[in-house]
């Protein structure tokens, strides 16, 4: 093993595999990743474990006399998801949008309330085995409160399929970009069944793995079968995933757009905002549309946009042991626009403070939330997914300041993504 | 009995993960925070997320203790340390500039910047190779343990390692000269 030090780190040619990755770990010392350790622990560290520990148990104890009479509800719902879900025929393989193709997709108890949904996408990690950088993820989202718990369940056309109660997670937990809570969790909820739970699937559909955090905490990997044979499907995994989380129903694609519709004055997210959506194009076939001004770059009208898509409440101080959020408080920060694009930084408790970056696009006479254009997947997703022009993006979000659209060659996409159809689109 | 911290050994280079011989909770802190730290910090590329991390795993450990102590706790805490990060990467994305913080005062100035730039390479990594850079480096797992812990061939544990060394290697290389 050739020691070297950080100012020697040997190129590329130097290296090459061996049998147990030996040079390829010292070479990883001589690069200096000792410097990523953390030495010793923080004299306060333990404490701040312990109390974080003791604050999380005395959540599930209050919990306890209600998940006694939840059981019951489980045990039937399980029964009745399990009767209902006995004669699927064999899963096809997610390849588009969720509302793109059949299948079966998940939704909230019947008994919820304050539903809120989205469509949208996501951005997964690039380059793994099990999850190509070539995926695009569009996922679809609910965020729902029934009598028990506030929870957010997502999907996607990886076949990602979670359930995550909201606002029983501990204050510090990493949640807030999918469902923040819309207050403080003053109200423990009694959701005891299941915590989070997901399943992720290989990119060749053929292998089903998850994991799960359960209401004692347990972090360990689970596997989990699926129906259908280990196809990686909506049809295969909803099952598994109603089967674990109480209520969540499976349904069609009728019945999911039929309940999309029914829930349209309460969405988060709405699909007609989209640059291509059907109602997009339908502005786009009337008569001689007249050209619109450049919007306002106004930050308290791109605020409104993020607080709805985000479910911010302003008046909510933020959970215990959080910094203080943008100097200036709750908002959007530094808008950048160009047309009726815009970049700004958001700022809310719930993520440590202020998300840079964030992507905005004026529809239909307001700015909406785009999403976080943090890592390079996202990038590209909002490039050439959400519409938003290469040089439009230049301009708002300078690649001297981080990722550019460009990146989205160099992460190893070979073909141009099929057009973003619109949740609802032809 | 305590638990036992070994020096970090010679294989391989990689930091030798720490033995717990018995599962005291505030030993099996104390001994393997750094390196719990250095594979969160490798997985996410964040320091304040990974300090995060490493906390909340702990704390969630803690609160199970009574069930994993008789055993090694040590891949209970890996788990949820790896899980957490998982957790992080698909709930929120990592910023995008760290914030600039300045360096400490028991902290050597040369060893922050390197892990600085260490990171800033990292983030070109894609997620799974951060992974097993972390877990063969800082959590000490062999090919064939990571490759069971990410459950993928120990093929892939190992070309993902060697990709990930070489691709690191360049990228540091173009930083020193930046």
């Amino acid at each position: 093993m050739t020691d070297r030090t950080p100012h020697d780190p040997p190129s590329g040619d130097q290296l090459g595999p061996d049998d147990d990755g030996v040079r390829d770990l010292g070479v990883l010392r001589g690069l200096g990743f000792d410097a990523l350790s953390g030495g010793d622990a923080p004299l306060d560290g333990l404490h701040d474990v312990k109390a974080r520990a003791e604050r999380s148990t005395r959540r599930r104890r209050w919990t306890v006399g209600a998940a006694a009479a939840a059981a019951l509800l489980v045990v039937g719902s399980l029964g009745l998801l399990l009767a209902s879900t006995g004669e699927e025929s064999a899963p096809d393989v997610y390849t588009g949008p969720p509302a793109a193709q059949g299948g079966h997709f998940l939704l909230p108890p019947a008994d919820a309330t304050d539903v809120g949904w989205q469509l949208g996408l996501d951005a997964v990690d690039a380059g793994s085995d099990d999850i190509p950088s070539t995926e695009h993820v569009d996922f679809y989202r609910f965020e729902y409160e029934t009598a028990a718990a506030k929870m957010s369940l997502s999907a996607d056309r990886l076949g990602t399929s979670e359930a995550t109660a909201v606002e029983s997670i501990p204050s510090n937990d990493y949640y807030g970009v999918v469902g923040e809570p819309s207050s403080a969790p003053s109200e423990p909820a009694n959701f005891s069944t299941i915590w989070s739970f997901w399943i992720n699937c290989a990119s060749d559909g053929a292998a089903v793995a998850g994991g799960a955090l359960d209401e004692a905490w347990n972090f360990e990997l689970r596997s989990v079968e699926s129906g259908g044979g280990g196809e990686c499907s909506p049809t295969a995994l909803a099952p598994a995933l109603a089967s674990q989380v109480r209520g969540l129903r499976v349904v069609d694609e009728a019945e999911f757009l039929e309940y999309l519709r029914d829930h349209t004055d309460t969405n988060t997210l709405d699909p007609a905002n989209r640059p291509t959506t059907t109602a997009t194009t339908v502005v786009s076939t009337s008569t001689t549309p007249p050209v619109p001004p450049d919007p306002p770059c106004d930050a308290h009208l791109m605020w409104e946009a993020a607080r709805d898509a985000l479910q911010i409440d302003e008046n909510d101080p933020g959970y215990e042991g959080f910094g203080p959020p943008f100097e200036g408080g709750y908002g959007v920060y530094g808008p950048r626009c160009s047309g009726d694009w815009a970049a700004a930084s958001v700022s809310r408790p719930y993520t440590q403070g202020t998300d840079a970056n964030d992507i905005f696009h004026w529809v239909d006479g307001r700015w909406t939330y785009v999403g976080n254009a943090g890592v390079p997947t996202s990038v590209c997703l909002i490039v050439e997914r959400m519409g938003m022009p290469p040089e439009v993006f230049d301009e708002v979000y300078p690649p001297n300041e981080g990722i550019d659209w460009h990146s989205c060659v160099e992460l190893g996409w070979p073909d141009p993504p099929p057009p973003w159809p619109g949740p609802y689109g032809p | 009995l305590e638990a036992e911290e070994q020096g970090r050994g010679d294989e391989g280079g990689a930091a030798t993960p720490v033995p717990v011989l018995v599962a005291d909770f505030d030993s099996v802190y104390r001994a393997s925070y750094g390196s719990m730290l250095g594979l969160a910090r490798t997985v996410l590329a964040d320091d304040a997320g990974a300090e995060e991390v490493v906390q909340e795993a702990f704390a969630r450990c803690f609160s199970k203790w009574a069930r994993i102590e008789s055993d090694d706790p040590l891949p209970y805490v890996r788990s949820a340390v790896l899980n957490l990060c998982r957790s992080r990467f698909r709930r929120k994305e990592p910023p995008l500039r760290a914030a600039p913080d300045a360096p400490s005062a028991e902290e050597d100035a040369a060893v922050e910047a390197r892990r600085r730039q260490i990171q800033r390479a990292l983030t070109e990594l894609p997620a799974r190779q951060r992974e097993v850079v972390a877990l063969r480096y800082f959590g000490g797992l062999s090919t064939d343990e990571t490759a069971a812990t990410l459950d993928i061939a120990a093929g892939t544990v190992k070309v993902h390692l060697h990709r990930a060394v070489r691709a690191l290697a360049v990228e540091l290389e173009e930083l020193r000269h930046d």
